[in-house]
């Protein structure tokens, strides 16, 4: 049974039918075939779309667009500029540092690419900076900040593996900055290399004056992280704090949010939600039938009896989701496999906090690399040049990112430390 | 006989009219979570109290803008999937294989129209657990844009073989 739900999934993905409606497609299928009554499949998928955690999606989606609609991106490129600018290929730096801040609003590595990228990398090839170098940091630093909270594959991951999301929060935090200081170093190396210009002269003024102009700005990482970290706020609180203090700020303190820009701003977090939340649904109503086979199960005995290594499942789990992660959307892949394999992990007894972080990491990689590579797709768009191109310069970013996953992989300590710590 | 209407002007005024009227439920939907969500953060932080029926309601609207949502992700193709493949078959494949995702999720959709109005009718006498409101209206979303999605693969079928 289970080769036949693996290959029905397999063929109608192929052919493009919606990943969410795969799912319950499969699901009728069987249902059919071994008589089990249908009222199950709006009750499933309803209860599988009421899923309270998941509230948090459009919040933070919506808390992404306004700070976008309400000019604090741009204020926080202008701080980033003033802080690093002065090293050499700053603006490289200005991107990746830019992108881990904006991490911690928007949740989503394609907006975050989107929303940067389109006043980066116009910037970058106007100083010198050939495009496809443009292309592929605004393409790496928006997708592995995606660990960096919060996160919306995290909350979907924490819901799915039935963890905790403010756990999951933590545990991304220092191998975030980790991962943007590794791209800011292989940046410094090309920059040097080839003698990428300085943006500006470090003047503590001018750091002054922008930090000032996005210090409102900055209430949002702090609403966020503080209040989450701080065990004030659950996450879907701290996502409804900053729809709000966006809200705030882009109409009373900036008064670039325009009234008449939120519905468009309302309708596309609601569609952007509904898309993610229809496999969340499809899921409820597949999964329900695996379990009632003991899939999962049977897979996790059927690897552990070929190796209880934790070590070696590791490795191959990461090879796994890094495959699944070049063809399938991060949320996707998340929802379609972490149910099944949660019974291995926990069998073979990795951190399922720990196992989150890989996961995630290891589908923003996939996020850019061919041939569906979303986030690196919406740089190549705006830099206006092929993915062919870009992956020139694009691999070593990859390499790099896969040298960190393998830290990240085989050092749980920093994943685990900081809510180990808070969470005491 | 002439099919000319489903395509014609005044079904594409019906069509851009439910469209429209769809977006403001959607935009409602998002923006009553974004307000009961803070609403309630006040209550707890602020008041020392809670709101009883914020966790069902709050979830309930989750599920309408998902069900929503999605007919309006449909009509506009946004809906997650892998297109990387299909992209690369020559136009009359792509025509077959998006006729034969169409029809899939016309017969998925059938059976939530149908077993979903099942459950609305058997439900009707129940009511939620804090809300005033009975729990068959609440699961009405599912029959009715099952429906609506169904009609939206079914006119892209005829249409699609039917334009040239």
């Amino acid at each position: 049974m289970g080769y036949i739900i693996g290959l029905l999934v397999i063929a109608m993905v192929l052919i493009n039918v919606p990943i969410g409606f795969a799912l319950a497609i499969t699901a009728v299928i069987i249902m059919a075939i071994k008589g089990i009554g249908m009222l199950s499949v709006p009750l499933r998928l309803f209860h599988g779309a009421d899923n309270f955690p998941l509230i948090a999606i459009p919040l933070f989606v919506l808390a992404g667009q306004l700070m976008n609609s309400a000019g604090l991106s741009v204020r926080l490129v202008n701080f980033c500029s003033a802080l690093v600018g002065f090293i050499r290929g700053g603006l490289a730096m200005v991107n990746i540092v830019a992108s881990m801040f904006f991490a911690e609003i928007s949740g989503s590595a394609v907006a975050d690419a989107a929303a940067l990228g389109s006043i980066l990398i116009p910037a970058m090839k106007k100083k010198g900076y050939p495009a496809d170098f443009s292309a592929a940091v605004t393409s790496a630093s928006a997708t592995q900040a995606i660990i960096i909270p919060p996160s919306i594959p995290m909350i979907i991951y924490a819901v799915m593996a039935e963890t905790s999301i403010v756990a999951l929060f933590m545990a991304g935090l220092v191998p975030g900055v980790m991962a943007g200081i590794s791209m800011m170093i292989l940046s410094y190396y090309f920059a040097v290399k080839k003698k990428y210009p300085i943006e500006e002269k470090f003047q503590l003024r001018k750091l002054w004056v922008s930090f000032k102009e996005a210090a409102w700005a900055f209430s949002l990482p702090i609403i966020i992280i503080g209040g989450i970290f701080g065990g004030i706020f659950t996450a879907t609180e701290a996502a409804s704090m900053a729809v709000m203090a966006a809200f705030f700020i882009g109409v009373f303190v900036y008064r670039e949010l325009r009234f008449r820009d939120l519905p468009q701003v309302l309708l596309n977090s609601g569609i952007q939600t509904a898309v993610v939340m229809m496999i969340v649904a499809g899921s409820a109503l597949l999964s329900w039938l695996l379990t009632n086979e003991l899939i999962p199960q049977r897979i996790a005995a059927a690897i552990t009896a070929a190796t209880a290594n934790r070590y070696i499942i590791l490795m191959l789990m990461n090879i796994f989701f890094l495959f699944a992660g070049m063809f399938l959307h991060s949320a996707a892949a998340i929802i379609m496999i972490v149910p099944i394999v949660m019974p291995l992990v926990h069998k073979v007894g990795i951190d399922p906090i720990h196992f989150g972080l890989i996961v995630t990491f290891n589908l923003g990689i996939g996020q850019q690399t061919p041939p569906v590579a979303s986030v690196l797709l919406t740089t190549c768009s705006v830099a206006n040049i092929s993915i062919s191109e870009v992956m020139r310069v694009n691999i070593y970013f990859i390499l790099l990112a896969l040298g960190v996953l393998i830290i990240l992989t085989y050092l749980p300590e920093i994943s685990l430390f900081l809510p180990n710590l808070l969470l005491e | 006989m002439n099919r000319r209407w489903l395509y014609g002007e005044k079904m594409k005024k019906l069509h851009a009219w439910a469209i429209r009227g769809m977006e403001y439920l959607v935009i409602g939907l998002v923006g009553a979570l974004a307000i009961v969500v803070a609403v309630e953060v006040f209550f707890r932080y602020v008041l020392n109290s809670s709101i009883s029926w914020y966790d069902e309601f709050a979830g309930y609207l989750l599920v309408w803008l998902t069900f929503w949502g999605a007919v309006l992700a449909l009509d506009r193709g946004r809906h997650i999937g892998f297109e990387t493949l299909v992209e690369r078959f020559p136009i009359p494949v792509q025509k077959l294989t998006t006729t034969i995702v169409y029809l899939l999720i016309i017969i998925v959709q059938a059976v939530v129209v149908y077993y979903g109005w099942m459950l609305t009718t058997q439900l009707t006498g129940e009511t939620t657990i804090t809300l005033p409101i009975p729990i068959g209206v609440i699961y009405l979303v599912l029959p009715v844009t099952g429906a609506l999605m169904l009609l939206i693969c079914a006119v892209r079928i005829v249409q699609m073989w039917r334009m040239d």
